[in-house]
């Protein structure tokens, strides 16, 4: 069952060509996701909002580009998901000090010690410059930025990361990539 | 093009494994619950189905809260809310002022006629013949539309139940006794009349 511009956009089964898309697009859409919300929950289920989103959105004659415009709304559902109310009310009660804090040598072991230190848009721009490989033209399409200020913000990026790095020893990180 | 920042070179070795770093990271993460097969979500079309619904809710609460104002009191929010259920709100009785209780009547008289008494009617001229033969045509209307209670702790106040009423005050023989004073409240005991 091809798309034909008659086709309607909502379909109650989904389409091979999506079908083949979500087993392309699945772990990588996820790992973005996470990248940026720093949540491995949150993050399963803003890739599936996000893939209901394009299954709905989606344009008949739209063949090419497909990871720009997926990214394009992960991206913006994560984000989305950042900037709530309900999840700044969370984060203003994970402050609180009744809680425990988290452990500091998961958080220094790891990759999230250092996006953690980054804005969503930061960690945003990165995640898609380094894991998703887009261009800085295709970033600052789904960033609304231009390519300019894509240059600036992973520069921004970069050095805030580097002093994440270098304020705590990270034995096992510096090890593993510097024998 | 692509941005060098992330991906320096020896000029500045300590971002050269940032990228590393990130991408290891992300390639470690895996899903627990993703499905394996896209299964298209019902959920926002029930969204766009129950969205309305804190709406109506929200203004069916401001009406209550503008009732409530407009009413003044509890009391008058349950009649208007029985009035918005389809209900008679006369079926739930309402207290009445004690001189139109005392009247004995069957029928359901508001409290402010059983005050107001005309002066002309409760005590008429003697030689005014026409408004005598006025006064006699109300009363003989009093005699056949008000009925006899049935229930009536005092037997003078049954024997005339409209003593309060201007019409049967009207109703009486001009000459046969002293005139009532206008009724405020029905007298507590008729004083019987002298037999001749």
């Amino acid at each position: 069952m091809g798309m034909t511009p008659d086709t309607p956009s909502r379909q109650p089964e989904p389409v091979p060509d999506f079908e083949s898309l979500y087993k392309r697009f699945r772990l990588p859409l996820y790992r973005v996701i996470r990248g940026i919300v720093l949540d491995g929950a949150a993050a399963e289920d803003l890739t599936r909002r996000a893939f209901d989103r394009a299954y709905v959105t989606r344009r008949p004659e739209q063949s090419t580009d497909f990871a720009p415009w997926l990214y394009g709304v992960a991206v913006g559902l994560a984000l989305d998901y950042l900037s709530s109310r309900w999840r700044r009310l969370r984060g203003l009660y994970s402050r609180l000090p009744l809680l425990p804090p988290p452990r500091p040598d998961v958080l220094e072991r790891s990759a999230e010690h250092v996006l953690s230190r980054l804005s969503p848009r930061q960690r945003a721009l990165v995640v898609l410059v380094v894991y998703a490989g887009l261009s800085d033209a295709e970033v600052g399409r789904t960033l609304r930025m231009s390519e300019s200020e894509v240059g600036l913000e992973v520069d921004e990026a970069a050095r805030l990361m580097q002093a994440a790095l270098s304020e705590t020893d990270h034995p096992g990180v510096r090890k593993r990539h510097n024998p | 093009m692509q941005t060098p920042g992330l991906e320096a070179g020896p000029a500045d070795p300590g971002n050269r494994h940032l990228p590393e770093l990130v991408r290891t990271r992300l390639d470690s993460w895996y899903p627990s619950r993703l499905a394996p097969r896209f299964q298209p979500s019902q959920r926002p079309r029930t969204r766009s189905f129950l969205r309305p619904l804190p709406l109506v809710l929200a203004a069916l609460l401001l009406v209550l809260l503008a009732a409530t104002a407009l009413a003044g009191s509890p009391r008058a929010l349950t009649d208007v809310i029985v009035n918005l259920a389809g209900s008679h709100p006369g079926a739930t009785p309402t207290p009445r002022p004690h001189s139109a209780i005392a009247v004995g009547s069957g029928q359901v008289q508001p409290a402010p006629a059983a005050d107001v008494t005309t002066p002309a009617l409760a005590t008429p001229s003697l030689g005014d013949a026409g408004l005598l033969a006025q006064n006699q045509r109300f009363a003989s209307a009093a005699r056949t539309s008000t009925p006899i209670p049935a229930l009536s702790p005092d037997p003078l106040a049954s024997v005339s139940p409209g003593l309060s009423t201007p019409e049967a005050a009207g109703g009486r023989p001009v000459n046969s006794g002293p005139t009532l004073p206008p009724v405020e409240s029905p007298p507590p005991t008729p004083t019987p009349q002298p037999i001749p």
